[in-house]
């Protein structure tokens, strides 16, 4: 009984996948036409959400959280490390179910990864085996397309690397290889764009660069983002909202309004607020890593 | 743009001292360093080394107690022999019959090998249905497959392909499986994402992320099914080279024995080879890869 119900649920979100990915198709195909205006950023909902690795749904390693972020919205989520935010944007990506609650994009469950939300990583999230072109060109292919290829050289042009489209991606750099993963996240029109530590392996001076081409980017193509990283100067430049999050088990410890207002650097260097908002979110990480540092059972483990 | 190349103050044209596009000299220059010379020059010199070695060991029947050189023919005689081997009418033969037999086993190998593994890494239910009997097989040499393979096949051939194919089929089978677990998950989360269907995961993603795990477990498999010839050729009553030395060994020719082993070992090289080859042929990137490193 349990196995039959356990196949037609799973036929279900079979078909629901099926579904969403026709939508994304068609929508792709009537951008494409010029019937659909590229971007449209979407609402991300998440109510209750709690993930646990546990077999028995204990040690959670995000508990309860209620957030919703605004289509078009910049978000980042801060810091220390273990407190689940790789695992918050899995499961917004739905490549990782929620133990309980629910992650909605828009007004669509989110049940498994769609092509309305795509990510990019830190890094190793190229397909070796394809070049530029057709890595970037692998989203709208799959979503039946009619130019493939012409969008992807139109992307690889927004982010200034047409001239590489036949290259294999082990002759780039780290900052090309990741302008190439964004340029393919974006090739699909996605309504919400997830970014793992987009900048987390590169150089000083290519991330600074690289955070320059993002903010560029999202002039142009403004879906929502939702961004994770370690760097508090990073979320302040980047970010409309900061979420700080709280150590085991992951949770919202504290909600900051950037509000894009420190997006021009040179201006911000020397500013008191920005100096001031800078060393609050530090301690507020501090304070959760030594929490996290002087778990009683930890030398134990 | 350009930087300019000053001597003493001097602006100097700096074309004389580029290398000439196109030249003769450019093209050798390429070509030996394609070539390595001085690495082939190492290799070919070790390989002369453990020649004189043995035929110095061999003339002067070398004793050290736990190895003995008395009976081991010399590579002089080995040569001779060598020689009236190729002039034998039975040597076509045994060559056919044996890449007839190697290749055939290595084929169903490559086949039931890739597939299985795909699948096998793939599908939790089928790993853990399929693998504990396959890791129970694993270990059991060619030889101990003799007898069964004698009962269970009409024929003497489909035995003798029967334990080639064995000897190929657990080094493409198990490094597909592990070709196909290692990809990145993130990989396939992301094409996921992108909107690629079962299918195309698994063609434009799986396939290609796991090829060079599976040409390296067929470069294995093709050298362990020539390994197992011999012991596959037991079970043949005439031709074969895996036959002719195992036929030497009864007939106490021991120099035979050595030409027909050389053969086997430059055989499986080559074929090695050839499947390195096509590997290479399947997986541009990674011929990008190699030359930067």
């Amino acid at each position: 009984m349990r196995a039959a119900v356990m196949t037609l649920l799973r036929g279900r979100k079979a078909r629901l996948t099926a579904d969403r990915r026709f939508e994304a198709g068609q929508r792709l195909r009537d951008i494409a036409a010029g019937r659909l205006s590229a971007c449209r950023a979407a609402k991300v909902s998440l109510h209750d959400v709690s993930v646990s690795f546990a077999p028995d749904r204990s040690a959670a390693v995000v508990s309860g959280l209620e957030l919703t972020i605004l289509p078009g919205e910049f978000v980042t989520f801060l810091g220390p490390s273990g407190c689940g935010k790789t695992t918050l944007l899995n499961v917004i990506g739905g490549m990782i179910l929620p133990t309980t609650g629910k992650v909605r994009i828009n007004d669509a469950l989110v049940t498994a990864p769609t092509p309305m939300c795509n990510i990019v990583f830190q890094q190793h999230s190229l397909f070796e085996w394809m070049r530029v072109a057709d890595n970037v060109a692998f989203g709208p292919r799959a979503l039946g397309h009619p130019d493939p290829r012409g969008e992807a050289m139109r992307f690889l042009h927004l982010v200034g690397l047409e001239e590489h489209a036949d290259a294999y991606p082990v002759t780039l750099s780290g900052g090309m290889r990741q302008r190439v993963a964004i340029a393919r996240a974006l090739a699909t029109s996605p309504s919400v764009l997830l970014m793992d530590e987009p900048f987390g392996a590169l150089d000083a001076q290519t991330r600074s660069i690289m955070q320059e081409e993002l903010l560029k980017l999202r002039r142009s193509i403004a879906p929502t983002v939702i961004f994770v990283t370690h760097d508090v100067d990073e979320a302040l430049l980047l970010s409309d909202r900061i979420f700080v999050m709280r150590a085991m088990p992951g949770g919202l410890k504290e909600e900051i309004a950037a509000d894009g207002m420190f997006r021009h650097k040179e201006k911000v260097l020397r500013n008191g607020k920005y100096r001031a908002l800078r060393q609050h979110i530090l301690t507020q990480i501090r304070e959760e890593t030594l929490k996290v540092f002087n778990r009683p059972n930890r030398m134990q483990r | 743009m350009g930087v300019d190349l000053t001597l003493d103050g001097e602006v100097i044209d700096p074309a004389p001292f580029a290398p000439a596009r196109g030249s003769c000299g450019h093209a050798a220059r390429q070509w030996l360093r394609a070539f390595r010379p001085g690495r082939l020059a190492l290799r070919l010199s070790a390989l002369g080394f453990c020649v004189v070695l043995w035929q110095l060991a061999s003339s002067l029947r070398v004793d050290l107690g736990i190895v003995s050189f008395r009976y081991v023919p010399a590579p002089t005689e080995v040569a001779i022999a060598a020689w009236n081997l190729l002039q034998s009418p039975k040597l076509i033969a045994h060559i056919v019959n044996s890449l007839s037999r190697v290749f055939s086993g290595f084929g169903a190998a490559a086949l039931i090998g890739v597939c299985l593994g795909v699948l096998i890494g793939r599908l939790r239910w089928l790993e853990d249905s399929l693998l504990p009997p396959l890791e129970v097989l694993r270990p059991i040499p060619g030889v101990a497959w003799i007898p069964l393979a004698i009962l269970m096949f009409p024929s003497s051939e489909l035995s003798m392909i029967f334990i080639t194919f064995i000897g190929a089929l657990f080094p493409i089978l198990l490094n597909t499986i592990h070709g196909v677990e290692a990809i990145d998950r993130r990989l396939i989360a992301a094409s996921r994402s992108l909107g690629a269907g079962r299918w195309a995961v698994f063609a434009e993603v799986v396939l290609p992320g796991a090829l060079p795990s599976v040409i390296t477990g067929l470069t294995i498999g093709m050298g362990t099914s020539w390994f197992c010839l011999v012991t596959a050729e037991m079970i043949a009553g005439q031709y074969g080279i895996g036959y002719y030395t195992w036929e030497s060994y009864t007939l106490q020719n021991y120099a035979d024995i050595v030409v027909g082993m050389l053969f086997i070992g430059a055989f499986g090289m080559t074929s090695s080879a050839l499947v390195k080859l096509f590997g290479h042929a399947l997986m541009p990137w990674r011929r990008v890869q190699e030359r930067r490193a």
